[in-house]
């Protein structure tokens, strides 16, 4: 399995293999628009399922009982509060959840000592939480201050970063992308929501971004030096460096999916329902999200985003210019001379273009590194 | 001494400091050799109270910084032990009690402060007729007359404490827009003299009820108020001063005009400067008698606190007030002048009891679950990368050991006092896909390197430089993250933030003083140098026909690398070994399968599906891209 991964992964790195990410970026961006679009649909037939949190109520959880039957709980209830349906749920193998309408401090006690001996566990195993009115405004205001401040934040240090306001701007859509995506999902499955899933649905934004960071890093240094040469055009350069750190994209994905789900398979399967599952859920669902918005997202916006540089677009243009003899010549297997010309050439035979490979390949390595000095003088010029 | 080195040394200095550092804390110091746990995992109470602004103006964080004081004041004063007090996310005071809140406390902590200085009407008995209020017919016209206030609170006297000032000449009329002076007996309307004989001081509930529509009425109307003790009503005139013109109030001791202590204590307090003049002229007045009694009432929260008789009047906005309370009552008078002198109002936004039991399920739980997380990590970057997840595994151990020695340093440090919570536990589990992720980014630019044709010491130096970059990027990012959540939140988000931060600065030690070093380290033993089949960077596995170049000014030839003997070289012979010769021919396999896929373009350049491009359609990109790009 590994031999075969390498071998993707080398491939893909010499471009053998390439997935036509930027060439059908607009299958990809039809695809999330579409999916946006179904769940946007399907979230307005079902509203958000708040937790009490956010809703403001009290809640009970009584551990350790040795019956899991919600009509004890409900008997109780009625008898306290003969107006109110309490929802009642068994959360993993012995522990009840009662959630009811907000009660005073001193009914809170009441209730929880009857529930206790109810379900006959000692009054200290049971929890309450009690959440007022002024809460759920307070924590959604919170969280939307922290989401405009985080991504304000964000974008100039990627500008920055980037010395390139466009790569930032396809990197928050492709985040916002991925926000929606997860918030979607929530609301058409109607998983609760919870504090713990806004400290998910937080995270998502920095793991989003951390992906997409990687693969422009990778753009940054593919298109470097991008106007002295004339054998590739920019979206081809990204379309490279795309599928050059998917391979990493996808690892980071895994490495990134094992521990999230070892949480959230025993926050489901063991606990039942709690901080440990809200937030592994929004995780698990963001970080899927994130990782097909870095891959299929990200970079075909930047190509939209940039390709109307003028120097860029001078550039392409040369490109297919100094193209265009060969294809009417030779067709669309020669089309592309250059780089990939070389690497199709080096590999239909491999064993008897050892000795001619070898040097061309130790050429591009030394050739790579000039490139690298010439261009950081002249950063600004392929930036600006 | 090389760069590696220097950073390898640092690294164990820090270690050791750490782990020192926790050691002497333990033996010397009392410290918790763990990091304290938070309630969610520790069982107890969480109350957390909102701030809102009394006039609309912003909270600031002084204000909020004070009121935390005095809630801490109050609850300490009921002896709950280790209660911690914060201000978190602007606006919310979180209340962290182990154990169960008892109702005192409980209460104390929803006391909320709205405070007025006005003047007493009247003061009667605290049985209420119990008719309802809108009935008509007047009630008993005989208690508006009482004077003399017996009880408790107005035994309290009050005096000015610059009382040999001459300029005592109060103002005719009171001030603003009143239609009379809020000490005159005309505010006794037939309606008040209603509500003063229904209501019910006396029971709890009547109490309660009282309260509630004190703390409603305006500040220029009248209001009946019962004392806290539930032995008197008064019947209090409009506003004079509101709570916010107390600048401070602090505790002395009483002494007798020779100076000497009377053994009791008095509430000194101060007015602002805008305030000063209207209270001022409100003792003057009450003292010269113009008042329907001499006393005033500080009304907070719709209760009468205190409602002391004026002995001298205050004409310099500092007053003092004593009625032989001791030590401990004076101090909790004056902090209730001061919390009601903040413009802000609380209210009990959540309020969570969690049983020890729970807690410590789901901290076993939350520590399970990274262990397997941790596990199949380990496991998974075991067959990516092979021998190399030595350098993973290591360096997932060092991090785990300095995010232990920095919690527990900063949750024994008392001004830090961090907890570790459950969101927590979730931040560092998910700590270990991060860091995990700084070594996926660092191997996988080794490997481009060597893809590349570099050598592997050469790669792992090149790497590097463009790896350092991206993770610095991308730990600044969740830096951003963790600041911003955690100076926006509160509760749970907060502890998860700080885990966050906290991880994300160790994984660049982790990286910059630990991984890389070692992978240099490595690089220059036989086994990583000379890219072993399980070494995880074997260039014929990475595609390389064989490394042109093997690093330290070497070249390697073909035959070399495959074992034929030459005859200087130091190296071992290797023969064509599984994996090369699988990778030798998985490289043959696909030049025939490209050359395929060529002439499927060719014939076909569009019909190709994503789903099948990626296992393997087209390869040669340039071949379509032209055409869909213009």
């Amino acid at each position: 399995m590994t031999a075969t991964f390498s071998q993707l992964g080398n491939d893909l790195h010499a471009g053998r293999r390439a997935v036509p990410i930027v060439r059908r970026r607009r299958t990809w961006y039809l695809i999330s628009v579409a999916v946006l679009l179904v769940l946007a649909a399907g979230s307005l037939l079902r509203g958000p399922n708040l937790g009490i949190e956010f809703t403001g109520g009290s809640e009970f959880q009584v551990a350790g009982v040795s019956e899991t039957d919600s009509a004890i709980g409900r008997d109780v209830v009625r008898e306290h509060l003969p107006e109110n349906e309490p929802k009642i749920t068994v959360l993993g193998a012995d522990t009840m959840r009662v959630q009811t309408e907000q009660l005073e401090s001193a009914q809170t006690t009441e209730l929880a000592t009857d529930l206790a001996a109810a379900y006959g566990v000692d009054p200290s195993a049971v929890s309450t939480s009690y959440v007022g009115p002024v809460w759920s405004t307070n924590i959604t205001d919170q969280m939307l201050r922290g989401v405009v401040v985080f991504l304000l934040l964000v974008a100039v240090t990627m500008a920055l970063y980037f010395r390139n306001v466009k790569s930032s701007a396809a990197a928050m859509i492709a985040l916002i992308h991925d926000m929606l995506l997860t918030v979607g999902v929530y609301l058409v499955i109607g998983f609760e929501i919870t504090p713990g899933t806004v400290i998910g649905f937080l995270t998502i934004m920095g793991y989003s971004l951390y992906d997409t960071i990687v693969v422009f890093d990778k753009v940054r240094e593919n298109t470097d030096g991008l106007a002295a040469q004339r054998t590739a055009t920019f979206a081809e350069r990204v379309e490279r460096a795309a599928n050059q750190t998917l391979m990493r994209s996808l690892n980071t994905s895994v490495v990134a999916l094992l521990p999230v789900g070892s949480i959230l398979a025993i926050g489901v399967f063991l606990l039942g329902a709690g901080t440990l599952k809200d937030i592994s859920l929004a995780l698990f669902v963001g970080i899927l999200a994130g990782t097909y918005s870095s891959i299929f997202l990200a970079p075909g916006l930047l190509v939209d985003l940039r390709a109307r540089e003028p120097e860029i677009r001078r550039h392409t243009e040369s490109v297919e210019a100094a193209r265009r003899p060969a294809s009417t010549d030779t067709g669309t297997v020669t089309a592309g001379a250059g780089a990939q010309a070389d690497d199709t050439a080096k590999h239909v035979d491999p064993e008897d273009e050892q000795a001619k490979d070898d040097g061309p390949e130790d050429r591009g390595a030394v050739d790579h590194d000039a490139e690298h000095t010439a261009d950081d003088e002249e950063d600004g010029d392929d930036r600006s | 001494m090389p760069a590696r080195r220097i950073a390898l040394t640092a690294l164990a200095v820090l270690i050791l400091l750490l782990g020192g550092g926790i050691g002497a804390g333990v033996w010397k110091g009392g410290w918790n050799p763990a990091p304290n746990l938070a309630l969610d995992l520790e069982g107890g109470t969480q109350v957390i109270l909102t701030a809102q602004s009394r006039d609309g103006s912003a909270i600031d964080s002084a204000a909020m910084e004070q009121a935390r004081q005095i809630i801490s004041q109050r609850v300490n004063a009921l002896g709950v032990a280790e209660t911690e007090i914060s201000v978190q996310g602007g606006t919310n005071i979180v209340i962290d009690v182990p154990g169960e809140l008892s109702q005192e406390t409980s209460d104390a902590l929803r006391q909320t402060a709205a405070m007025s200085f006005r003047p007493v009407l009247g003061v009667v008995a605290p049985q209420g007729s119990g008719e309802a209020l809108p009935s008509d017919g007047g009630g008993d016209p005989g208690t508006e007359e009482t004077s003399a206030p017996p009880a408790d609170p107005s035994q309290q006297l009050f005096s000015g404490m610059v009382s040999d000032d001459s300029s005592l000449a109060p103002p005719a009329t009171g001030e603003g827009d009143l239609p009379y002076p809020a000490w005159s007996m005309d505010w006794l309307t037939p309606d008040m003299q209603m509500e003063l004989a229904a209501a019910e001081c006396s029971t709890p509930e009547g109490q309660q009820a009282q309260q509630e529509r004190a703390s409603n009425a305006l500040p220029d109307e009248p209001v009946v108020a019962c004392d806290p003790a539930g032995t008197q009503k008064f019947l209090l005139g409009p506003e004079v001063v509101a709570g916010a013109g107390i600048a401070d109030a602090g505790v002395a001791a009483d002494v007798t005009p020779t100076g000497q202590s009377t053994g009791f204590y008095v509430v000194n307090m101060q007015f602002t400067p805008e305030t000063a003049d209207d209270f001022s002229t409100l003792s003057s007045a009450l003292y010269n008698g113009e008042g329907a009694t001499a006393a005033f009432g500080v009304v907070l929260d719709g209760m009468v606190i205190t409602a002391p008789t004026v002995q001298e009047p205050s004409p310099g906005g500092e007053a003092s007030i004593s009625g032989n309370f001791s030590q401990e009552e004076a101090g909790q008078l004056a902090d209730q002048l001061r919390f009601g002198a903040l413009p802000l109002e609380f209210e009990v936004a959540s309020e969570q009891q969690i049983s020890a039991t729970l807690g410590t399920d789901q901290l076993q739980m939350g520590l399970i679950a990274g262990l397997i997380g941790l596990g199949l990590v380990v496991l998974y970057a075991f067959l990516q990368y092979r021998a190399l997840s030595i350098v993973t595994t290591s360096s997932l151990l060092v991090m785990g050991l300095l995010t232990y020695g920095v919690l527990t340093v900063l949750s024994n440090i008392p001004e830090i006092g961090y907890r570790l919570s459950l969101a927590g536990v979730v931040g560092l589990v998910l700590a270990v896909a991060f860091t995990a992720d700084s070594f996926i980014v660092y191997f996988e630019r080794v490997r481009d390197e060597i893809r590349d044709g570099r050598g592997i010491v050469a790669a792992v130096d090149h790497g590097w430089d463009r790896a350092k970059r991206t993770i610095l990027a991308s730990d600044s990012v969740n830096l951003i993250a963790a600041v911003v959540l955690y100076l926006l939140s509160t509760g749970g988000v907060r502890g998860f933030a700080f885990v966050l931060g906290v991880t994300t600065l160790l994984d660049l030690v982790v990286v910059f003083l630990f991984t890389h070093p070692i992978l240099q380290v490595l690089s220059r033993t036989r086994f990583f140098g000379k890219g072993h089949p399980w070494s995880g960077l074997d260039p014929a596995m990475l595609g390389r026909k064989m490394p042109a170049y093997a690093g330290r000014g070497r070249v390697r030839s073909l035959p070399e690398r495959r074992g034929a003997t030459v005859a200087d070289d130091e190296e071992p012979l290797v023969r064509e070994s599984l994996a090369e010769r699988k990778a030798r021919l998985a490289r043959e396999a696909a030049a025939q399968e490209d050359a395929a896929a060529l002439q499927d373009a060719a014939a076909e350049p569009d019909g190709d599906s994503p789903a099948a491009e990626r296992t393997d359609a087209v390869t040669d990109d340039s071949a379509t891209a032209p055409e869909e790009d213009r």
